[in-house]
């Protein structure tokens, strides 16, 4: 056994050391100091900035947020799985091993966990629980909850037991340690047990409401509509109530193990417009506004008088354009692939997200480590684009169908909208995209049944960890063999990427693994049928009169823990 | 009563036909609804989407399944919701009463205002009274709702503070105890006078926002009938005798023009009661109209089919109180029928 890699939990005390963290993190991943400028001015640190801001009214104990209710269906810890919206309630109401503080991404910090081991064929961890830590319930909680927390995950068959494939076993081999053995090493881990779809659950409190952790859990369990109405976590705050489509409050708990929240209730008040959720927001009825349009964001970012800034962050989300490459014999040309990459005006796309997103490289976000650094982003060259065309045989441009979602954005800007501009710079160089609209539900169904020939899906993760990206878009991988029907044999090229990506994820040294991680993008970006269109950001609305400190974060949103109000 | 009989065991038929269009036209639709329901990764696993087309019974033939949808609805069960992962009835429960209360709040405003307008209209055709409120009407029916939503939201709640925010009550304020989801009936059940009027401020502007388009439509009708009966021999002949105009109007015109108007109002109370997506959305008013639109997005069968059958019934239900209304107003449809 080695010593594994989480560490001791640590928020930069003051100000200088979150700029000193944010900007190693970014400086980590093989940028420029130009680029880490760029981010920063992009808003990263704005978050921070709201610190300096101080309000002589009295101080406020109750956030109000304004959001859609969206994808959010169930409050179920181990049934949850509705990106940003459980992962951020998730994490307010319950423990995982591990955790991310703050904005950064690029250290795990331990959460439940105070030491683990790892084998030395990384087959085999140990993780030893932190005794302190107690339920909102003023319980102790053990290598039993925890134990019986993965079971029922995994039993409950839900949207999110992917993150435990390839787990063997889960035992307890102490009061407060339990073994996790896997069948194949998985170099993202500690990466998937930050996630709040893993939690630790108060396994007594949920048994005595229909819970069980066996193998017919799917049917059996009937903890669900209990645990939409109260939480059994150990997390700051506890779930005081839901009623959906309307709000949902979360109160401090009382008996949190860790450091108290300085808020005291949080109301997220559910609308599904944009300007009612502005409209809240100007009249100080929300305290944050998550789904603004681009303008309303670009607006508010224009008046520095207003007292409502905007917070950004990384979406960890990559807008691409996805071509079939066995639906269209011209899109079998990997020729043409080039000529569409080389033809679209990613400049001029800007114009269309503002600050809804930014250019990127490569298809793993730039925030993750394995990006590659934008100098090697595509760039629009119309006369590269028609070289192709003549390789590929197709001098004059070919037609294809684009299928576009029409209740689908990206960084606010709406499908349509999106794949009229392609259109556009597609024809420039005689490549006739005829635009196909249908609602996501079916774009979605059609692609992952490789019947669509061109289509914008973006990919976003679910877990912040490369081979979350990578792993299905090489050649071979279930985003590139289904949906868009590229073999790892399909050529020399297909063949290398594939076992790049293989080499990588059988790698544990980040130092060996990342370069094979940017190799195998760099070859991609090259030979592959996809063209990264934009990093996706996520733009908040916060009243800077009231919230004093705000860190947002691509995969948990807002973190209520460290959340302060004026 | 057996026109009312018949009109009551139609009800059968038109209820069942609405279920064999509805889940004919939604599993003929290109989408998988565990796809659209399950991210994309764990859309990539056999086992969890194995696990999901079992819990959902859509790994059953089409045909097995409707028979599984129609015995259950005979118990009262409409399956489970695939989007919110609860029984459809508790979400119709949940969502419906919403609807309704925003519903009937509309309604009363439409009738109120309109039929008085249309009779001005009527009584004094061509004159610069009935130019004004014709010149209105067609404004008001003219409006898009969405446009009138949002900008009555930014007039009178953002810049006038006259109006509460969106949404049903005030957000430190807690629903009353459910009885019948109608939070203005259930806070006076409980005695919370407050809560009580909280509601009733949070449902006024959605409501008038809402009657908008209908006391355009309503007042033309009326106006429209009066003058139609207005200009019948009968009526010519009470005013030649001397009847005055208020006697004729709303004694001998009145009852005779409000045939078409009930119609009407029963159309509209019903399309009201099928929700109003635009208005729920912007008011962020948790009704059906929003429920029964995000169903349709991601193919949600159960909830689908749910509303579907909500709304025949509502559409019916407000048909057959039309019915009564026409027996109780115009003694020749209790001749007709017999």
């Amino acid at each position: 056994m080695v010593s594994g890699t989480g560490t001791g939990a640590g928020v930069p005390a003051s100000f200088t050391g979150k700029i000193e963290s944010l900007r190693s993190f970014v400086l980590a991943g093989t940028q420029s100091r130009r680029e880490f400028l760029g981010r920063v001015t992009a808003g990263l640190v704005l978050p921070t900035l709201l610190q300096t801001i101080s309000s002589a009214s009295p101080k406020q104990t109750t956030l109000i947020v304004a959001m859609t209710q969206g994808q959010l269906r169930t409050l179920d810890p181990d049934d949850a799985y509705e990106g940003g919206w459980w992962f951020m309630l998730g994490k307010a109401l319950y423990d995982q091993l591990y955790t991310y503080r703050g904005a950064s991404l690029t250290r795990i910090v331990n959460n439940l966990v105070t030491t683990s081991d790892v084998s030395t064929d990384g087959l085999t961890y140990v993780f030893n629980l932190n005794p302190k830590v107690r339920f909102s319930n003023g319980a102790p909680a053990t290598a039993d909850d925890l134990v019986f927390s993965f079971h029922r995950f995994l039993n409950l068959k839900g949207p999110g037991t992917f993150l435990l494939d390839g787990v063997k076993s889960i035992e307890k081999t102490g009061p407060q340690q339990i073994k996790l053995t896997l069948q194949s090493v998985n170099t993202a881990l500690y990466s998937i047990l930050t996630s709040p779809s893993i939690n630790i659950v108060n396994a007594s409190e949920i048994r005595a409401h229909g819970g069980t952790d066996q193998a017919d859990a799917a049917k059996a369990d009937t903890a669900g509509p209990y645990l939409d109405a109260h939480s059994a976590g150990s997390g700051p705050f506890v779930l005081d109530s839901w009623v959906r489509r309307s709000q949902l409050v979360l109160k401090r708990n009382p008996n949190y193990w860790g450091t108290p929240a300085s808020v005291e209730q949080i109301i997220i008040k559910f609308a599904d417009e944009p300007s009612t959720q502005r409209d809240l927001l100007i009249r100080g009825d929300a305290h944050i506004a998550f789904n603004l349009t681009p303008d309303m964001i670009a607006e508010f970012d224009s008046n520095k008088t207003s007292n409502i800034g905007v917070v950004r962050t990384e979406a960890l989300a990559t807008a691409a354009l996805q071509l079939n490459v066995v639906n269209n014999p011209a899109l079998g040309k990997p020729a043409n692939w080039e000529a569409i990459r080389y033809a679209i005006d990613y400049d001029g796309l800007r114009s269309l997200y503002r600050g809804g997103g930014s250019p990127t490289a490569s298809l793993v976000p730039p925030g993750l480590p394995g990006a590659l650094p934008m100098r090697e982003a595509v760039r629009q060259d119309v006369g590269k684009a028609k070289a192709a065309l003549a390789r590929a045989g197709n001098p004059d441009g070919f037609k294809f169908v684009l299928t576009v979602s029409t209740n689908e954005a990206s960084g606010g800007v709406p499908s349509p909208v999106l794949a009229q501009k392609l259109a556009a710079d597609l024809a420039q160089v005689g490549i006739q995209a005829t635009l196909r609209p249908m609602l996501v539900s079916q774009s979605l169904t059609e692609s992952r049944a490789g019947k669509l020939e061109g289509y914008l899906h973006g990919w976003s993760a679910d877990y912040p960890h490369w081979s979350n990206y990578l792993e299905p878009f090489a050649p071979g991988g279930s985003v590139s063999l289904k949906r868009n029907g590229w073999r790892a044999d399909a050529s020399p090229e297909a063949a290398k990427i594939a076992e790049l990506t293989k080499q990588a994820l059988n790698t544990l040294d980040p130092r060996k693994q990342l370069p094979l991680v940017q190799d195998a993008q760099r070859m991609l970006n090259r030979y592959g049928p996809y063209a990264w269109l934009f990093d996706v950001y996520l733009q908040f609305a916060v009243r800077k009169d009231i919230v004093k400190y705000v860190a947002v974060n691509p995969i948990f949103w807002v973190d209520f823990q460290s959340l302060a109000m004026a | 009563m057996n026109y009312l009989v018949r009109r009551l065991l139609l009800l059968v038929p038109v209820v069942f036909g609405v279920t064999v269009i509805v889940f004919g036209v939604s599993h003929a639709l290109p989408v998988d609804p565990v796809v659209a329901v399950i991210g994309e990764q764990a859309a990539e696993h056999p086992q969890i989407v194995a696990a999901y087309r079992a819990r959902w019974s859509l790994n059953k033939p089409l045909p097995e399944q409707y028979v599984a949808f129609i015995g259950n609805a005979l118990h009262g069960d409409l399956g489970v919701s695939l989007s919110s992962h609860r029984p459809v009835v508790q979400d119709l429960r949940d969502y419906f009463p919403a609807t309704a209360e925003l519903s009937v709040c509309s309604i009363l405003i439409t009738i109120v205002v309109a039929i008085p307008l249309g009779i001005v209209a009527a009584v004094f055709r061509g004159r610069p009274v009935d130019i004004v409120i014709r010149a209105g009407t067609l404004t008001g029916a003219s409006v898009p709702v969405f446009w009138a939503a949002l900008a009555a939201l930014s007039i009178f709640y953002v810049h006038l503070g006259l109006a509460p925010g969106p949404g049903r009550l005030d957000t430190m304020d807690v629903p009353p105890p459910a009885v019948t989801g109608l939070y203005t009936v259930d806070s006076l059940l409980s005695g919370r006078l407050s809560t009580f009027f909280d509601a009733l401020h949070h449902l006024m502007l959605p409501a008038i926002v809402l009657s908008g388009v209908t006391v355009g439509l309503l007042t033309r009708i009326m106006r429209t009938s009066m003058l139609a009966v207005l200009n019948q021999d009968y009526l010519r002949t009470a005013r030649s005798k001397g009847a005055p105009r208020r006697r004729v109007v709303f004694r001998h015109a009145l009852p005779n023009a409000a045939i078409p108007v009930i119609t009407v109002v029963g159309l509209v109370f019903g399309e009201l009661l099928s929700g109003a997506v635009l208005t729920e959305t912007i008011f962020g008013w948790p009704g059906i109209g929003r429920y029964a639109y995000e169903a349709a997005t991601v193919a949600d069968f159960p909830a689908i089919l749910g509303v579907a059958m909500l709304v025949a019934f509502a559409y019916l239900a407000v048909n057959f109180v039309v019915d009564l209304a026409y027996f109780a107003i115009d003694p020749r449809t209790r001749e007709a029928v017999g």
